[in-house]
């Protein structure tokens, strides 16, 4: 399932026809990141709706969390897990069931309790066209703070 | 703001593609029922609210602090192929 996102992007992509562009980051220090895998995100992200475009930055410190990087703005980055890392049978229903072209991830929080994973609202990639979207799952089975970090069990 | 009042049963349109019926009223609760199209989405305000706050906190998690609360998932996933629950 897991595909296409997590080998797609990022800084050590080797040069080839595609643009190359610098991005110095607060985060990540400068970095390289080739045009064709900057994804668009024509809505942007809840409550971030200027920010456009986004690439996924890895950092070995935090693999396998990966970053969804503004490239508007480089000195924003979220941090980002496949769902299937913590509910093997996440499902985001059936517009998104193709999951060659879909790749969901969740969007990660640190808070008193530690990490949490925004399962309800998790951004779609559509590895094929390189868009994004943040969608929200309206049923009541996935929170917006899924525990991790302990156990894979609880669920609010 | 408009302000309408409906009884139980009646429908506010918006627009030509949505349609608010009131379902029903029982102490103090309203049940509303909501036709939209697919393309507009429809939620609660507060989970709304709530995941606009958790967008903007992950702004502030930075990949040291992360490291550290994230330890079971790590391993988790360098164990991936020898383990029998992988997720992948």
């Amino acid at each position: 399932m897991e595909t296409a996102t997590m080998s797609s992007p990022t800084m050590a992509a080797s040069p080839s026809a595609s643009s190359i562009r610098k991005l110095t980051t607060s985060q990540f220090g400068e970095i390289l990141i080739e045009e064709r895998h900057i994804f668009r995100f024509p809505d942007g992200l809840l409550g971030f709706e200027e920010l456009r475009h986004f690439i996924i930055v890895r950092d070995e410190r935090t693999e396998p969390v990966r970053w969804l990087l503004s490239v508007e703005h480089p000195e924003l980055s979220f941090p980002v897990v496949s769902p299937y890392f913590l509910q093997p049978d996440y499902t985001i229903g059936k517009d998104y069931s193709d999951l060659q072209r879909f790749t969901p991830l969740v969007i990660l929080t640190l808070g008193a309790e530690g990490a949490t994973a925004n399962m309800k609202a998790p951004v779609i990639l559509d590895v094929q066209q390189q868009l994004g979207q943040q969608i929200i799952i309206t049923s009541d089975k996935y929170s917006t703070a899924h525990p991790i970090g302990v156990q894979q069990t609880s669920q609010r | 703001m408009l302000v309408l009042s409906r009884k139980v049963g009646e429908v506010i349109t918006i627009g030509n593609a949505i349609k608010i019926t009131i379902l029903s009223y029982d102490r103090g609760i309203v049940r509303v029922g909501i036709e939209a199209p697919k393309d507009i989405p429809v939620h609660r305000k507060e989970v709304y609210d709530r995941i606009i706050e958790l967008n903007r906190q992950a702004t502030n998690v930075t990949p040291d602090a992360l490291r550290n609360a994230i330890g079971c998932l790590q391993q988790s996933a360098s164990k991936l192929p020898s383990t029998e629950s992988t997720p992948l």
